[in-house]
């Protein structure tokens, strides 16, 4: 059993060495390109996926150099984890591969993402194998659950997550844990985080997000050209990408919306939906395709794995070091 | 903006007295039969004098009597109504200065605080010194900003009073060194003399009285220093003329309005705010948001990321909206 550090939650047990079936890896790989050709099929593509459907084949390949730290939820903010030199991998996934992984050791009435999570990690599947740490937030019990048993398998960072989002005091405690957890990463990265490094990773995610709020710009004056399923792809595959690349392809995929919208009115009988609840995460797009394959289209959700991933910037109204701590509460603290 | 209305507010008189000629309204001075004692003694409460202003007004904001070669306009409503009171001005001499204060209030609101106040203007200087020096600002509770405005009506209602009570026969001899109470310690007293090169009174203990006041308004000139560099705009909770133009900030045609639909309470707006307030972000019901707190500075509405989330509306005519900025 392994015990955490530093504030970190603890193990409550120890737990079995986790063995991955020697064809998983495979399995995976044919999972994924099943999913990628199902989404191929649907007439009216727009080419400016196919670089994100490469992104998704191969994640390890496009990350940009450094220690790789995986985080699980969307209340992190992958900010500090480039300020401290690493490379933020969300391994938040929905493969039955490593959901079957997992059940060696969990039940089977855990959260099927928590599940699945916890197989990537502990069986090294994926790019979750180059993940050198990981950072789990108290999101719901799941996670800190997830949290506690990751301890055996690779080092664990913990963020507590304020239970009430719009009580004023929180932010007192808020913004004290992001740089507890920040003195974690640095130890992990052997990188400090200053104030200036910080700084400099907030504007390089602003310009991801600015990329991703043209996408979503061009696609509410055409809703029909990208269709939900494509969107959450593209979305899917910032997971583990090269920021700069995948602000680049998204720019390219904006000016195609836009050129191909005129050329593509709406057709009739469009029904537009709006898409909330839990994640829906790569590669269990089965819900997309009962949807779209009913002609109707989810032009926008709440989802955190699609468009809340990238929605809200940390908008920065003090440059100071504890300014810019607390202006990471989008979602967390109002 | 800010700047613009600063060098007008100041330096108004030398721009706008000459080319007039002549005072749109008549200059309000003291009736006569009044008690008022209008030969202040020399060494008495001395102060840089002030010139003629372009205008007879006296808007809401911090516009200072006693700027050197005479402002835009002629005082702040703290300087007006403790003088009359003093003077025992009949009220139908007084009710077109009130009336125009009152119009100047119901179509900006606080915006006056906001943008035009000299002092204010002054503070961010001070607040712009801290973020070049990325010193974090000092935070202060809901309850801290509570107890500053019961703060000002303790500063407002004791400098009514006393301008009235000397302004009585009984209380008269006290005029020569109680006269404008307020602007005794007024920070503004001390600073805009400075801009026209011209020193006000910064040491007199003539007497308890001057000396009191002397010490006070040092005082008061270093915690607003101090509040403003370290603490943003938490001064203007304090600030009587500030409590004055808060009661117009509701109903004022100047509004602050909020989409609750398009609100996700990511908390950008709360963290802007000069003020210290987080109605804007916590608003889950109202459309219009004018706190009498607010100084409409519009740092909610320039920080939130949200499309026409937040919207400032004058006459119920958009003039400003929020809007995603890219970084670059």
């Amino acid at each position: 059993m392994s015990t955490g550090e530093d504030g970190d939650i603890s193990g409550r047990y120890p737990l079995p060495r986790i063995g991955v079936p020697g064809g998983a890896a495979a399995e995976e790989r044919e999972l994924q390109e099943a999913a990628l050709a199902s989404l191929g099929r649907r007439p009216g593509r727009l080419p400016g996926l196919s670089c994100f459907e490469d992104m998704l084949r191969s994640p390890a390949d496009a990350l940009a150099d450094g220690p790789v730290i995986g985080v699980f939820c969307n209340f992190f903010p992958e900010e500090l984890i480039e300020a401290a030199g690493g490379v933020p991998v969300r391994l938040c996934t929905a493969s039955v591969v490593a959901e079957s992984v997992s059940e060696q050791v969990l039940p089977r009435d855990v959260c099927p993402i928590a599940r699945a999570s916890f197989g990537a990690v502990a069986g090294g599947l994926g790019v979750a194998s180059k993940a050198q740490a990981v950072v789990v937030p108290t999101a719901c019990d799941a996670k800190r659950r997830l949290g506690e048993m990751l301890l055996d398998y690779v080092p664990v960072v913990t963020l507590s997550i304020p239970p009430r989002k719009d009580h004023r005091s929180e932010l007192s405690y808020w913004v004290p844990e992001l740089e507890r957890v920040a003195r974690r990463l640095s130890r992990v990265t052997g990188t400090a985080v200053t104030r200036a490094r910080l700084r400099e990773a907030i504007l390089h995610r602003r310009t991801v997000q600015d990329a991703f709020h043209d996408l979503e710009n061009a696609r509410r004056d055409h809703p029909h050209v990208l269709a939900g399923s494509d969107l959450a792809l593209v979305v899917a595959t910032s997971f583990a990408a090269n920021w700069e690349a995948w602000g680049q392809a998204t720019r390219r995929l904006a000016e195609q919306v836009r050129a191909a919208g005129p050329a593509h009115p709406q057709p009739d009988g469009f029904l537009p939906l709006v898409m909330t609840g839990a994640p829906i995460l790569w590669p269990a797009w089965k819900l997309y395709h009962v949807i779209e394959d009913a002609g109707a289209s989810v032009v926008t959700d709440t989802l955190c794995s699609v468009t809340q991933r990238l929605c809200d910037p940390v908008q920065v109204d003090d440059w100071s070091r504890s300014g810019m701590m607390r202006a990471h509460r989008r979602g967390v603290v109002s | 903006m800010q700047i613009i209305a600063f060098v007008l507010v100041i330096y108004g008189g030398f721009f706008f007295r000459a080319p007039l000629g002549k005072d749109i309204l008549p200059p309000l001075e003291a009736p006569e039969g009044s008690y008022s004692i209008t030969e202040l003694p020399e060494n008495a409460i001395a102060w840089a004098p002030g010139d003629e202003p372009a205008f007879d007004f006296y808007p809401p904001g911090a516009a200072c009597r006693f700027n050197p070669g005479g402002g835009l306009f002629k005082a702040c409503i703290v300087h007006m109504l403790s003088e009359n009171l003093t003077w025992q001005t009949p009220i139908r001499y007084l009710s077109i200065y009130i009336l125009v204060f009152v119009v100047f209030a119901f179509l900006f609101g606080r915006a006056w605080c906001g943008w035009v106040c000299p002092l204010g203007t002054m503070g961010d200087v001070l607040n712009g010194l801290r973020r070049r020096l990325h010193v974090d600002r000092v935070s202060f509770s809901p309850a801290f900003r509570g107890g500053l405005r019961i703060g000002a009506y303790s500063i407002l209602v004791p400098t009514l009073a006393i301008s009235w009570l000397i302004g009585t026969p009984r209380y008269a001899e006290f005029q020569c060194y109680w006269f404008l109470p307020y602007c005794q310690i007024c920070p503004a007293r001390i600073l805009c003399p400075f801009f026209g090169l011209r020193s006000s009174t910064l040491a007199d203990f003539t007497n308890g009285v001057t000396s009191f006041f002397t010490v006070t308004s040092w005082i008061v000139l270093g915690l607003f220093a101090a509040a403003f560099l370290l603490g943003r705009r938490i001064w203007c909770h304090l600030c009587p003329i500030g409590l004055v133009n808060s009661w117009f900030n509701r109903g004022s045609v100047t509004e602050l309005r909020k989409d609750t639909l398009k609100c996700n309470q990511c908390g950008a707006c709360a963290d802007s705010c000069p003020m210290g307030l987080d109605n804007v972000a916590r608003e889950k019901e109202n459309v219009v948001l004018n706190q009498p707190g607010c100084v409409m500075c519009m740092r909610c509405v320039e920080s939130c990321p949200r499309d026409d989330c937040l919207r400032l509306t004058f006459f119920g005519k958009t003039i400003l909206r929020s809007k995603y900025r890219e970084t670059r």
